[in-house]
């Protein structure tokens, strides 16, 4: 059946309309070409009795399908792919702060003061504390010297003196009787040191 | 993702290397000591006293001492290798010889020897050991050993 030459434009525009795909401009031309075309509203309640007849075909193909297993079945296809160690850290280190901020940068915070710490207390642990003031141990002379070391504390300080055997024994801690005797001077009664 | 802010992360670390940088320092460990060895003139001419030894012309008056001047003829920070003697040639001739003999609980140990004395002393946070060294141009010479710090 020959066609229609003011229809021929218009014919495949036909099934577009019928799915709704048209632009607003092309489907207001055609529907004006429909108002006055007696063979063209025919062919376009062909289109939309066609395009019935498959979704309701579709449907019914549908309906036998068994979709109750479709996700697992999916799954089951999907080779697992073990992202590489540094993509997982990256992955697991971006989700962390995403997700557990607060924790995590609590942890972040000990972990800085543990830094800290640990040397710390090892130096200490292998560095007692050392004395507070020096302090003499022990004093001792030659013997021929003929004199002998006296200790007087002053303070944190220590004075090592050397005496004449004749004025005083030879401790070393015997800084109090002579700090008396000196105290008594002017200069004249302090240690002369003997003969070094 | 939200970005990282780094800026925190750098402040940590700034924050760590600044601690660690300000933990304790010793001036003597199992192998060396350093001590401060000054040599004094004490003596009954003059009354200047080096203002640096005023404390010590205290220390040395209230134990009896009457000297009138203090002067610093030298001064010097040492650092003593254990076992190794480590000497002075005093202005009187004299020989002052110090060894660190090592530590104890903590402290050093340090031996001084100036003929005829000979003393051993445990070197602490502070304080002096003023050890007579013998006459020298009409007064004495005093070997002051002090901790450096």
């Amino acid at each position: 059946m020959p066609v229609d030459p003011a229809c021929q434009r218009f014919l495949p525009l036909l099934s577009p309309y019928v799915d709704g795909e048209l632009a607003p401009k092309e489907r207001v031309m055609l529907e004006q070409h429909l108002t006055g075309c007696v063979t063209c509203p025919g062919r376009v309640a062909d289109f939309r009795a066609e395009s019935g007849l498959i979704r309701h075909g579709l449907d019914l193909l549908a309906d036998e399908v068994d979709f109750s297993k479709f996700s697992q079945q999916v799954m089951a296809r999907i080779t697992p792919v073990r992202p590489p160690l540094f993509e997982r850290f990256k992955v697991n280190l971006s989700e962390m702060w995403t997700y557990q901020r607060g924790p995590m940068v609590g942890g972040l915070a000990m972990a800085a003061a543990l830094l800290v710490a640990i040397p710390v207390v090892s130096t200490q642990l292998a560095h007692p504390p050392e004395a507070a003031t020096t302090a003499v141990n022990s004093v001792t002379t030659d013997e021929q010297a003929h004199v002998a070391p006296v200790v007087l504390k002053s303070g944190s300080d220590s004075i090592v003196w050397l005496v004449d055997h004749g004025s005083q024994s030879g401790s070393a801690d015997g800084g109090t009787g002579l700090k008396a005797t000196l105290s008594t001077g002017n200069g004249t009664e302090r240690p002369q040191g003997g003969e070094l | 993702m939200r970005a990282v802010p780094r800026h925190g992360l750098g402040l940590t670390v700034v924050l760590a290397l600044g601690l660690f940088s300000a933990g304790p320092t010793y001036a003597a460990d199992e192998h060396k000591a350093e001590l401060l060895v000054e040599v004094v003139h004490a003596s009954d001419s003059g009354s200047s006293v080096d203002p640096p030894l005023v404390a010590m012309k205290d220390a040395f008056t209230k134990s009896g001492f009457m000297y009138k001047s203090y002067h610093r003829l030298s001064r010097e920070k040492v650092t003593l290798r254990k076992g190794q003697p480590h000497e002075i040639r005093l202005p009187n001739e004299r020989l002052a010889k110090l060894t660190f003999e090592g530590m104890k609980a903590g402290s050093a140990q340090i031996k001084a020897e100036v003929k005829p004395i000979q003393t051993t002393y445990t070197l602490g946070k502070a304080g002096s050991v003023f050890l007579q060294a013998g006459a020298h141009s009409g007064g004495m010479l005093i070997l002051v050993l002090s901790p450096t710090s």
